[in-house]
C-alpha cells in the first residue's frame, strides 16, 4: 500500500489503458472494492450533521413565506 | 399555497447527500455548501413545480447539478484554466481528511472527466439507478452506463486496483475480499 503510493503520480495513464481496464474493473472483486470506497467516501460526508446555516435558511424561508401569506 | 411540513422534512433529509454530491462536483466543502444553499432556495421558490409523488431526491440533485453547471458557464474562462488547480486543491483538502485511502479516492475522482465523475457518484455512491442518474444528467441511460464503466476503469488504474496485490492487500478498506470471492 505504501509502496504503491510512491508510484501514484504516474497513475494518469493514457486512454489506451482504459479499454483494457474495463474488463479488470468489471471483475467482482475490483468493482466491489470501488463501490465500497465510493460509498465510504460519500457516507463520510453525508454522515456529518446538517449545519445550522441550512436549518436557519429554511426557517427564514418559512417565515418569509408565511408572513406573505398572512397579509 | 404554503410549504408543507412534509416538503420541508424531505428537503432536510436530502441535505447530507446533497452536500456530498456538491463536494464531489466542486472538490471544496465551502463551494459545496454554497451550492446546497442555492439549491435549497431554488427548491423552495419553485416548490410548486415539484410534482408530488415523483422523486424528490432526484429533483433536488437535478437542481444542484444545474446550479453547478450554470455557475461554471458564468465563469467559463476561469474554470478552463483551473483544471490543474482542481486536482491540487483536492489534494490539499483530501490530505486534511486524515484518512489515507479516502484521500486517494478523492484525488482519483478529481482526475476523472466531470461527466464520468458525476455519473459514478450518482450511481455508485448516491444510490440512484441508471435511469434516475440519466434523468438528473439529462442524457440517455446508455450514456450513463458507458460513463460509469469508463469511470470504473479509470479508477481501477488510478487506485492501482489493476495490480492484483493491491486488491488483496487493501484490507484496510474493510472489504472482505475473500468473502466476496468465495461466492
Amino acid at each position: 500500500m505504501v509502496e504503491n503510493k510512491k508510484n501514484k503520480d504516474k497513475a494518469a495513464k493514457p486512454a489506451k489503458k482504459i479499454k483494457d481496464m474495463m474488463s479488470v474493473a468489471a471483475r467482482p472483486e475490483v468493482s466491489d472494492l470501488i463501490a465500497h470506497r465510493l460509498r465510504k467516501y460519500y457516507d463520510a460526508v453525508a454522515a456529518q450533521p446538517v449545519p445550522d446555516r441550512f436549518l436557519d435558511l429554511l426557517n427564514q424561508l418559512d417565515a418569509a413565506s408565511s408572513s406573505k401569506k398572512s397579509e | 399555497m404554503t410549504i408543507s411540513a412534509e416538503f420541508r422534512a424531505q428537503i432536510i433529509a436530502a441535505i447530507p447527500g446533497l452536500r456530498a454530491f456538491g463536494l464531489s462536483l466542486t472538490a471544496r466543502s465551502d463551494k459545496a455548501d454554497d451550492l446546497v444553499q442555492e439549491t435549497l432556495m431554488k427548491a423552495w421558490k419553485h416548490h410548486e413545480s415539484f410534482q408530488q409523488g415523483t422523486n424528490m431526491k432526484a429533483w433536488l440533485y437535478t437542481i444542484l447539478r444545474n446550479e453547478f453547471y450554470s455557475q461554471i458557464r458564468k465563469r467559463k474562462r476561469e474554470v478552463e484554466d483551473a483544471d490543474g488547480i482542481y486536482s491540487s486543491k483536492v489534494a490539499v483538502h483530501a490530505e486534511q481528511d486524515g484518512h489515507l485511502d479516502m484521500a486517494d479516492l478523492r484525488i482519483a475522482l478529481a482526475k476523472l472527466p466531470e461527466d464520468q465523475r458525476e455519473a459514478i457518484i450518482l450511481v455508485g455512491a448516491s444510490g440512484f439507478s441508471y435511469e434516475e442518474a440519466a434523468e438528473i444528467c439529462a442524457v440517455a441511460v446508455g450514456t450513463i452506463k458507458s460513463r460509469v464503466n469508463r469511470a470504473r476503469a479509470r479508477l481501477t488504474v488510478l487506485l492501482h486496483l489493476d495490480e492484483d496485490e493491491a486488491v488483496t492487500l487493501d484490507a484496510q478498506s474493510g472489504v472482505n475480499l475473500i468473502g466476496v470471492q468465495r461466492n
